[in-house]
């Protein structure tokens, strides 16, 4: 949760902590397998164009993209000055004042609780499907929901997240898979014509531009885990920073190439009924008469074990979120509690688990659609929520930024200043426009009360997060002193993450 | 294995050596350590007792090794302080200048890697230093001095030794000197204070206090919060890593 790393080179400490210390490679590996490739190529990208109707989604990467890379300049100069736990609320309570950050904190538990939720939904019935398509065994999606959602809670009990190697080498895959499918498609354009339309900036100006940069900045959502490792790398300032750049862009770079290239692949004006047709078989489908079915096969094998692998990683964000506002005293003290022989943030990783059981339920009960209704519908409401706590921290670097002892002297203004002030604007602007359009986005008509009712409960979090601060303040003094500092809150003096780093 | 015996030898000294405050019983009378009333100068033997505490009567560890590790460091940073060797001043280790040197050989080699240090480290950072190794000094401490016997339940498995204690009531010893602390409301000194306090930072009470979990912490609390500065201070850092160690559980293997 912290920078602190021996301030000494030539210290044998210094020397011995430093090893097993994670490059920038590592640090990028984990955040990239959190916002899942395979799973946001095929499975959010082919639904977005299903249920939204908009085409411009593959320029909605790039521009969300670019939006980002601009905002973590901001966001890793104040990482380094903060000791943090790379949870955004804790920007935002060091920059914007501890009121604004227990509303964040509760913005922020209701989004990364919901990404795993809406993954489920995903994973079971891509599993499903796949199961009936291959070995011709019907199964209800909820089945394997259920599973997934079973085996990450325990997996999250046991404080087990899956091995730094097989997530490197599914990622290497999933990146190298999604590469070959995306040339393939562009060798093959509709009408033999390469059509380069998903990707003109008109796009950006045109209407339903806010669905479509819901579903890009969902995309993204994970990338912000890159600053946690600040204490675990070896230099905490450039390896976090090249980590954070690394990981926006190779995601960017991928996902505006792979989706521009399903939509060569159809035409950009036949893209939105392929995807309404075939779901998330569209991406396999594009790409099936040109490949050998072996790797057709290992694509969808690469999606499902894409889709849990984020899953994983975002129940275990979800429980140290809970473990991390637990110890704060800003949540119960029981979610604060660790499981005795595993060392796990234990009634984090349950509630976690009980929250998404129940939704998986409801939906099989309900007999509403895994897909749309789940998995984007979910994962999008968590993506707008992630939207809302970057234009916080945007303003929040700002703020912190503006007091010279914060900035000393390494930071310079573009950090402090330009690129925060830029980020802040125009994630302000993909925000207001999401929620102008979030019945496009959720696929509704406009008298559809779903269309605010999902955006409104950030509201409700928000003003619930609001009384609770001023109870805070009024009532538990202690508790609101170490609001933001994690584990940290029983320290009574704010720790100051060392300069340098441990290693080299 | 010769110099080893030689100071295992020189712990049993007499108690009552320099350290004021710290006398072989507990202000109830109850003798610090198990069937023993000396309790000598090196017998503030912090990390012994933590051991014992964070491993049920067959050996078993009650928490993660990670915590378990955590816990073992910041007693074996206890230990120097208690011996006036080394206090934390704000969130640093700072060194008694002194040449004398503690009897134990384990003491003996934390304070050498204190001394050094060219500059003062963080607490964290010897936390997180020492926690590499604090569980197999303090283990073969306690095999040295014949309190728990080594029996490796697995071949080919790390950490798969388990450290059997050689006699169950000495083992049980701290806990239920503890207890009895609680129970009776009676004032705790530095070293159970200290105790006490990791019990409560390595989320022990559960399985390691036997009086009602909530008395006990709200005790144990109160005892750390009214101790000197550098025995809560590092009682509060070890919390904090010990949390930080839960929240980022899946980067500190391998």
């Amino acid at each position: 949760m912290s920078k602190r790393g021996p301030e000494r080179s030539g210290s044998r400490v210094a020397a011995a902590l430093a090893q097993g210390r994670l490059g920038v490679a590592a640090v990028a590996f984990v955040a990239m397998a959190a916002i899942a490739p395979l799973t946001v190529v095929a499975g959010g990208a082919t639904t977005g164009w299903a249920v939204t109707g908009i085409t411009g989604i593959p320029v909605a990467y790039l521009a969300t993209g670019v939006i980002l890379v601009v905002f973590s300049a901001g966001y890793v100069a104040m990482s380094a000055k903060i000791v943090n736990s790379g949870a955004l609320y804790t920007y935002i309570a060091r920059g914007l004042g501890k009121t604004a950050g227990v509303c964040a904190s509760f913005v922020a538990v209701l989004a990364y609780n919901a990404m795993p939720i809406g993954l489920y939904g995903g994973f079971g019935k891509v599993l499903a499907d796949v199961l009936h398509d291959r070995a011709g065994i019907t199964t209800p999606w909820y089945v394997w929901a259920f599973a997934g959602c079973a085996v990450a809670g325990v997996l999250g009990l046991l404080r087990i997240d899956l091995n730094g190697w097989v997530l490197a080498v599914l990622l290497v895959a999933e990146v190298s898979l999604t590469v070959v499918f995306a040339v393939v498609n562009v060798r093959h354009p509709a009408g033999g014509h390469v059509s380069y339309d998903t990707l003109a900036p008109h796009h950006l100006l045109g209407g339903g531009i806010g669905a479509a940069l819901a579903i890009a900045v969902t995309g993204f959502v994970g990338f912000e885990g890159t600053a946690v490792y600040g204490e675990e790398s070896r230099n905490p300032r450039s390896t976090v920073r090249r980590a954070t750049y690394l990981t926006v862009v190779v995601a960017v770079l991928l996902y505006g190439f792979a989706s521009w290239s399903m939509t060569v692949r159809t035409g950009p004006e036949q893209i939105v009924a392929r995807a309404q047709a075939e779901s998330t078989e569209l991406m396999f489908n594009l790409a099936a008469p040109y490949v050998a079915q072996p790797l057709i096969d290992l694509g969808h094998l690469l999606f499902i074990t894409s889709l849990f692998a984020a899953a994983l990683s975002f129940h275990h964000t979800s429980a140290r979120y809970f473990f991390a506002l637990g110890r704060e005293g800003v949540l119960p003290a029981w979610l604060g509690r660790t499981s005795v022989r595993m060392g796990a943030p234990k009634y984090g990783s349950l509630l976690q688990t009980a929250l998404a059981a129940g939704v998986i339920a409801l939906y099989s009960a309900k007999g509403w659609d895994p897909m749309t209704r789940l998995f984007f519908w979910i994962t999008v409401l968590s993506g707008l929520g992630v939207l809302i706590l970057l234009v916080a921290t945007s303003t929040a670097v700002l703020g912190f930024f503006r007091h010279s002892t914060n900035r000393g002297t390494d930071v310079s203004v573009w950090s402090a200043r330009i690129a925060p002030g830029l980020s802040a604007v125009a994630l302000a602007w993909v925000l207001v426009v999401t929620v102008k359009q979030f019945g496009t986005l959720l696929g509704v008509g406009p008298a559809d009360p779903v269309r605010w009712q999902l955006p409104a409960l950030y509201l409700l979090v928000a003003v619930a997060g609001l009384i609770w601060a001023v109870v805070l303040k009024r009532t538990r003094p202690q508790v609101w002193a170490g609001i933001g500092r994690g584990a940290n809150s029983v320290v009574p003096v704010e720790p100051v993450p060392s300069t340098a780093g441990a290693g080299r | 294995v010769a110099a080893h015996t030689q100071a295992r030898g020189a712990a049993q000294v007499p108690p009552g050596d320099g350290l004021s405050g710290l006398s072989a019983h507990s202000p109830m009378g109850w003798p610090r350590k198990f069937g023993d009333a000396s309790y000598g100068v090196d017998g503030l033997l912090i990390a012994d007792d933590m051991f014992r505490l964070v491993h049920d009567d067959r050996g078993k560890p009650r928490v993660h090794p990670d915590v378990i590790a955590l816990g073992l460091a910041s007693a074996l940073l206890a230990e120097l302080i208690l011996l006036r060797h080394a206090w934390v001043d704000g969130d640093r280790v700072l060194v008694n200048p002194a040449p004398k040197m503690p009897h134990d050989r384990v003491a003996q080699t934390v304070l050498l890697r204190l001394r050094e240090e060219p500059r003062p480290l963080t607490v964290r950072d010897w936390l997180a230093f020492l926690a590499r190794s604090s569980y197999y000094e303090v283990a073969s401490r306690m095999v040295e001095a014949g309190h728990v016997v080594p029996i490796r339940r697995l071949p080919l498995i790390r950490n798969a030794t388990r450290y059997i204690p050689v006699d169950i009531n000495e083992a049980f010893w701290p806990k239920a000197r503890l207890a009895m602390h609680l129970e009776y409301h009676d004032p705790l000194d530095e070293l159970d204070t200290i105790l006490g306090g990791l019990v409560v930072a390595a989320d022990l009470y559960r399985s390691a206090l036997t009086c009602s979990v909530g008395d006990g912490v709200a005790q144990l609390r109160s005892a750390v919060a009214a101790a000197p500065p550098s025995i809560q201070s590092l009682i509060l850092h070890t919390e904090a890593a010990i949390g930080d160690a839960i929240i980022d559980g899946r980067r500190r293997r391998g």
